[in-house]
């Protein structure tokens, strides 16, 4: 494969997982009385879409999701990213973890949404950030 | 069609589709991907010598010149890191001395990179871009 054809593959993936996301972030917007599990449902296909899991992915925890999508892209087997993406002297975060904060910067702008930060960065998976935004979008 | 590219012309394409995409989460993954297909530095060949002075984060790079041109190897042991370097590496590697002498670098001046990295990253990042440079001047001088 040359450069061009993977640059080419890699926009159109990361294209069609912006397009699903976009469109879960949208279906939460619109809906004026969003039930909890409706909050869930649709978020932990919008961070699937965004970590581009596919949607049988049965992980919850966001730093695990993070690291299965990291596995992904590198093409690394999942028990070994934890060695592989080592914190480092620069700003000792792991690309993991640094996926994890961007998701959450992203729910943040996509569902315009504005939670206190520290409790926004403490969560620790799909189902307890599905209760955050749910009690923000009342 | 890559083969018939300048670097220049290689880094307007890596500029445009670093642009179109926006934000910050989907330039980063872009950057891990199109790192995937750099060789990586086994362990027993990261010397001090190939160690990039610099970069806090740990980078190494071989260089080599064959048949008049610069080959490059490039590893971080931070996947980021190893994202940009892929950028210096698909850019420069089996180019001419010459050729890669007169290239400036602008994906980072021309993208919203910089406003995402630490000021120690992207003087990390200047030096192996000097390291790579210092190299190919080296060449030209033993011709």
């Amino acid at each position: 494969m040359t450069i061009e054809e993977r640059k080419n593959l890699v926009i159109h993936l990361l294209s069609m997982a912006h397009a699903k996301a976009e469109n879960e972030a949208e279906i939460i917007r619109n809906e004026s009385d969003p039930s909890l599990k409706f909050i869930y449902e649709h978020l932990r296909k919008y961070i699937l879409a965004k970590f581009l899991l596919s949607e049988d992915c049965m992980e919850d925890q966001l730093q695990e999701l993070a690291e299965l999508s990291l596995a992904r892209s590198i093409k690394l087997d999942p028990k070994m990213i934890k060695k592989f993406d080592k914190a480092v002297p620069c700003d000792n975060v792991s690309s993991a973890s640094a996926k994890k904060v961007m998701l959450l910067y992203a729910i943040q702008k996509d569902l315009h949404i504005h939670p206190d930060a520290e409790f926004l960065i403490s969560q620790k998976d799909v189902r307890g950030l599905s209760v955050l935004v749910h009690s923000l979008l009342q | 069609m890559t083969e018939e590219m300048s670097i220049s012309q290689l880094e307007d394409t890596f500029i445009e589709d670093i642009n179109n995409l926006g934000d910050w989460f989907l330039q980063y993954e872009y950057l891990i991907e199109i790192s995937v297909d750099i060789p990586h530095i086994e362990l027993q060949e990261r010397t001090h010598e190939r160690k990039v002075p610099g970069c806090q984060s740990g980078v190494w790079i071989i260089l080599k010149y064959v048949d008049k041109k610069v080959r490059i190897r490039a590893d971080s042991e931070a996947l980021i890191i190893r994202g940009f370097l892929a950028m210096y590496v698909l850019l420069l590697d089996n180019r001419t001395p010459e050729e890669i002498l007169s290239f400036h670098p602008r994906f980072i001046e021309e993208t919203n990179i910089k406003s995402q990295i630490s000021t120690d990253r992207f003087h990390g990042l200047q030096s192996v871009f000097s390291t790579i440079q210092d190299f190919a001047a080296k060449c030209i001088e033993t011709e």
